[in-house]
């Protein structure tokens, strides 16, 4: 029991390491061959941790040598136009000015209701009204309305917008987060000053962001 | 480029780890089926006293690289070799020639397939 408990925390911390090496792109949206990568590890590692008669090792090397061919090809496929054709396809235009193209419909094996379906996500009831729709090689949809069909932006208003500003989180939890204090051009004299003002201390913080324009969203931790 | 050189780097160190791990526990278990089959051939022209010295050696060299051997192949055949040493011992302590050389021979074959299990063969492969 102890040593399954040992081998899944072991698996556990290789894995999450593993993931975090083969990038973000792993938990998001994945092509095929992270997607089969994924898979691989996850199954790789059940195998020693539910029975003990099998080596850690058979269960550590699959998996490690999954993680270095992922990292050789992935940068490979980076710089080779050749290789990421080979590995994930490439985007197909299924509409295109306002029509189905049925023969690339036909080679993507997408039916029409799974178009529909997708559309209808994106908010799309009439395809008519669909300049572009292209089926990306993560197997997402990506659609173009017309820009006479597209909801109207600031800049189509011809109204200014405002500028937006990007908050940093400088508290969060009650821990103070010094360099995005900095990066907004505050210091600890400021913050002081601050929740002396809410009559908080930091501990009593559960969120503060600061952005560049100075706008404050101070939060206090509820009590127990 | 430096997750390329880590991919590659882990790549060739998996590599060098297996090709090493194969090459010893190849080794290691020819020379115990060797030894064994010593100890059968011993044992089938009665010289029990000589099985059980060659069987003794043959035990002491496993207890070394036993651990080591669990660390890398699945333990069901190595507890399977266990149970045959002793099963030999004591056939040769009792003074049965015959049931102890057919104990050595099984160990023999088992050594022997445990350490081809782990070596660079198309059957093995596929």
């Amino acid at each position: 029991m102890l040593l399954s408990y040992l081998r899944t925390v072991v698996l556990y911390v290789v894995l999450i390491a593993v993931i975090r090496l083969m990038g973000k792109r792993q938990i998001g949206e994945m092509e095929p061959a992270e997607f089969v990568v994924t898979m691989l590890v996850a199954n790789l590692a059940a195998i020693p941790m539910q029975d003990g008669g099998i080596p850690l090792y058979s269960g550590l090397v699959p998996i490690l040598t999954v993680l270095g061919v992922e990292l050789v090809i992935s940068t490979l496929a980076m710089r080779s136009v050749w290789l990421r054709r080979i590995l994930c396809g490439k985007p197909v235009i299924l509409i295109q000015n306002g029509h189905v193209l049925q023969e690339n419909l036909r080679k993507t094996r997408v039916t029409m209701d799974e178009l529909t379906g997708h559309l209808r996500a994106k908010n799309v009831l009439d395809l008519r009204t669909v300049q572009y729709a292209i089926l990306e090689t993560d197997g997402t949809l990506s659609v173009f309305p017309f820009p006479k069909d597209a909801p109207a932006t600031a800049k189509d208003a011809g109204i200014t917008a405002k500028k937006q500003y990007l908050p940093m989180t400088v508290v969060s939890d009650g821990h103070l987060f010094a360099d995005q204090l900095a990066a907004v051009g505050r210091d600890r004299k400021w913050l002081d000053a601050y929740l002396l003002g809410q009559n908080a201390t930091l501990a009593d913080t559960w969120l503060l962001t600061v952005d560049e324009s100075g706008r404050v969203l101070f939060e206090r931790k509820e009590r127990k | 480029m430096k997750r390329f050189w880590i991919g590659l780097g882990l790549l060739a160190a998996l590599l060098a780890v297996s090709v090493v791990t194969m090459l010893e526990l190849g080794q290691v278990h020819e020379r115990i089926a060797a030894q064994a089959e010593a100890a059968a051939a011993a044992a089938q022209a009665g010289d029990l006293a000589g099985a059980s010295a060659t069987l003794e050696a043959c035990e002491s060299e496993w207890s070394s690289v036993e651990r080591l051997c669990s660390a890398f192949a699945d333990h069901e055949p190595l507890e399977q070799m266990r149970a045959l040493f002793s099963q030999a011992r004591i056939e040769l302590a009792a003074g049965s020639p015959t049931e102890a050389a057919v104990a050595c021979t099984r160990l023999a074959l088992l050594s022997r397939s445990v350490g081809e299990s782990h070596s660079l063969h198309w059957w093995n492969l596929l």
